[in-house]
């Protein structure tokens, strides 16, 4: 087998010398919405409705047996696909992400034909939602893996490890990234002040994009943080200085200014947050991009790639614009992107 | 010929050594120690304690603690004492009143600006009074920037917080005074500059035990904003050597580090070096050294912090945010005339250095007595925060 050379231009490192980006994005969240007081009158948020309103919150996104975690995977993919201009087949590599555990696995199949197995019980742990993504997709050529444990920065860590792949093997065009989270049925819809929503999101990470060129990206994991339970107040604390040396080190790796992020896309927690952030990374809380996107809550993967499938399709950001993604997972990572658009 | 001073906050944070060090340097001076009534046992038996620590018992014959209360008429002292009072007092100086940045407002305006006028009303009545010393603080200059003259001031733009108004409200009652009268202005005092002690653990110290957790993510500060400090000692020399030298009408003068205060980034790099010595996860770089940040940032945050209602995050900010805010206003107080009243000026490194161990070997208890086991900021919590002095 031949291999490329090793072709860099000055300036260049494998990861950028092949523009690689997002050719393809799509979000889905599930149809069902409950309001903050249908919430609160189901015991399924803590805080006041008015005090988490005054956070940005208006309600939640809930998955039901119809719209499931598999259900929105998948039609999350097939609209990123689309959006790429590709199928199925064209898939060199399948990444599952999801920050639950319980959302790596399909549940029990409750029609199951047959005599009674038993080593069902242990077996249905390896009912891989990859693998089953990858057959409803037809992605018959893929390699199928997942990341997890990292929570909401999860995603991020699905699109760096694409591409990395692709950076590193010349045979690697496609890296299909699925993230997908639903939490349990009756689980608290309120994390740290936040009001969750299921959702799932799918990019396209491809190989000479033409749009969305990944430039640059950063991330810290400490896991001094790793019980989010314990070390509450201490994650509330870290939160803005770590975020912001993460966003600082990763305009040094472009080389860049925080005066040249053109948009910056953030997550749906706590709106506030995201203007104390802009103050100290240095940008005009003018830049944070909102929409048009309807309030969708907080999802635990997916809030960056619903604004940025709402930005994909906005006139009034122009081709060649530097988006700025940032998100923070439990366990804890803090992760961020730029791209050029 | 016989001293009598007679002072006031005697059982406050620097009453003790303030006493111990006027008795130890004069063999004639007798010190008449207004205490106030405590929830439990006899004040007099814990400023004896106190003093004896510091000043040898033989000194202990000189002290004669006065029941009382600044916030009483005739300072509330019994009137056949306050007859005897009367007719010895040589110094009158007034060290009372509530530094809780978040005391009630009443209850600061009763100790501060009342106690002062109580205190001044008995000055009034002591014949052979050669001057009165009123104990002062420097953030009087509210959020006045550049260089704070030793003056009066008018009245500043701000005040960080309202014991900085009852303080300057206090200095106008002192200034109108006639007679000898000394304003002496203390930097905040951290602590005793060899052993790091500080009798009643304040905003400064709870800071530095809030940052220990790694639970300030900032702190409002403009980026060269000093942090003037002081030990005890300096305080105590200042305040001692005022007393034994009336001036001519009315001085001002400011007890500070002055121009050689250090940055509060400076302070903050000192104090996570030490950290890092107790603490694995600050010396792995696992917490977080905060941000300067400016006023609004920090309003939002704030803000935010309040709304979500959470618990520790808010008993963090009830701690410092009437004290930090105050770096956003970067000022530097001119000590010409309180220079000459104590020893050259501290080493900031040292006493930032001895104040934190003895913090947290202590775990930032009140009178530094050691409360339990030495904390690091690996180990949960307990929960026994007084705010304030």
């Amino acid at each position: 087998m031949n291999y490329p050379p090793n072709t860099l231009h000055p300036g260049e490192t494998p990861m950028t010398s092949h523009r690689i980006g997002l050719a393809g994005v799509a979000a889905v969240l599930p149809p069902r919405f409950l309001d903050l007081d249908a919430l609160a009158a189901r015991r399924l948020v803590t805080s006041a409705p008015d005090a988490l309103a005054g956070f940005g919150f208006r309600g939640a996104h809930v998955a039901d047996a119809d719209h499931d975690v598999g259900w929105m995977a998948r039609d999350a993919a097939r609209r990123a696909l689309a959006d790429a201009g590709l199928s199925g087949p064209d898939v060199d590599v399948l990444i599952w992400a999801s920050a639950l555990p319980a959302n790596h696995v399909r549940p029990p199949d409750p029609d199951r034909a047959g005599p009674p197995d038993p080593s069902a019980a242990a077996m249905d742990q390896f009912r891989y939602a990859v693998g089953w993504l990858q057959d409803e997709l037809g992605a018959d050529r893929a390699e199928a893996m997942a990341v997890g444990q990292q929570g909401c920065a999860t995603m991020f860590t699905a699109i760096r490890t694409a591409r990395a792949l692709i950076a590193a093997d010349p045979h690697v065009n496609h890296v299909l990234c699925v993230g997908a989270d639903a939490l349990p049925p009756g689980a608290s819809r309120e994390i740290m002040y936040n009001v969750i929503s299921d959702a799932a999101a799918a990019v396209v990470v491809s190989r000479d994009c033409p749009r969305d060129v990944i430039v640059a990206d950063h991330r810290t994991s400490n896991g001094y943080y790793w019980d989010p339970v314990a070390r509450r107040a201490e994650i509330m604390a870290a939160y803005f200085p770590t975020s912001r040396a993460v966003v600082a080190e990763l305009l040094a790796k472009a080389d860049l200014p925080p005066a040249a992020v053109d948009r910056l896309l953030p997550t749906g927690v706590n709106h506030a947050s995201w203007d104390v952030l802009a103050r100290l990374i240095g940008i005009d809380a003018g830049r944070i991009y909102r929409g048009p996107v309807a309030p969708f809550g907080h999802t635990l993967l997916v809030d960056n790639f619903i604004y940025l499938q709402a930005l994909r399709r906005d006139p009034a950001v122009a081709p060649g614009a530097r988006l700025l993604l940032f998100t923070y997972g439990f366990g804890s990572t803090w992760a961020a992107m730029l791209l050029e658009h | 010929m016989a001293r009598h001073i007679l002072i006031t906050g005697g059982t406050g944070a620097l009453g003790p050594p303030l006493i111990a060090r006027v008795l130890a340097h004069d063999a004639d001076t007798h010190v008449h120690a207004l205490a106030r009534e405590a929830p439990a046992g006899d004040p007099a038996t814990h400023l004896r304690a106190a003093v004896a620590e510091s000043a040898g018992r033989d000194a202990l014959a000189r002290l004669h603690p006065v029941a009382g209360n600044v916030r009483s008429p005739g300072l509330g002292i019994d009137s056949s004492v306050a007859a005897d009072l009367v007719r010895r007092a040589t110094v009158l100086l007034h060290a009372a009143a509530d530094t809780r940045f978040r005391a009630p407002p009443d209850d600061q305006r009763a100790t501060n600006v009342a106690g002062t006028a109580h205190a001044l009303d008995f000055a009034a009545r002591c014949p052979r009074l050669t001057q009165f010393v009123f104990v002062s603080t420097t953030c009087v200059a509210g959020t006045r920037t550049g260089v704070i003259p030793e003056s009066l001031h008018d009245r500043p733009p701000a005040f960080t917080n309202f014991y900085e108004q009852t303080k300057w409200d206090a200095e106008r009652l002192v200034a109108a005074r006639t007679g000898p009268t000394r304003i002496v202005r203390l930097s905040t005092v951290a602590g005793d500059a060899r052993t790091g002690q500080c009798r009643r653990p304040g905003a400064l110290h709870h800071s530095m035990r809030w940052l220990f957790r790694g639970l300030i993510p900032m702190v409002p500060a403009a980026p060269d904003a000093p942090l003037d400090i002081i030990s005890t000692q300096t305080a105590v020399d200042a305040l001692a050597r005022a007393a034994d030298t009336p001036p001519h009408g009315l001085d001002v003068c400011h007890v500070a580090a002055g121009a050689r205060a250090p940055r509060v980034a400076d302070v903050l790099d000192l104090l996570i070096a030490e950290f890092a010595a107790r603490s694995p996860a600050w010396r792995r770089g696992q917490l977080a050294r905060p941000d300067l940040v400016d006023a609004v940032t920090f309003d939002l945050f704030r803000d935010g912090v309040r709304r979500t209602r959470d618990p520790l995050l808010s008993r963090v900010l009830d701690s410092v945010e009437a004290f930090l805010p105050g770096l956003l206003f970067p000022k530097t107080y001119d000590t010409t005339r309180g220079r000459q009243l104590h020893a050259p000026a501290d080493d900031w490194q040292s006493l930032v250095r001895n104040v934190f161990a003895h913090c947290a070997d202590t775990n930032w208890a009140r009178d530094g007595s050691h409360a339990s086991a030495p904390q690091t900021a690996n180990q949960p919590e307990v929960d026994d925060v007084a705010v304030g002095t």
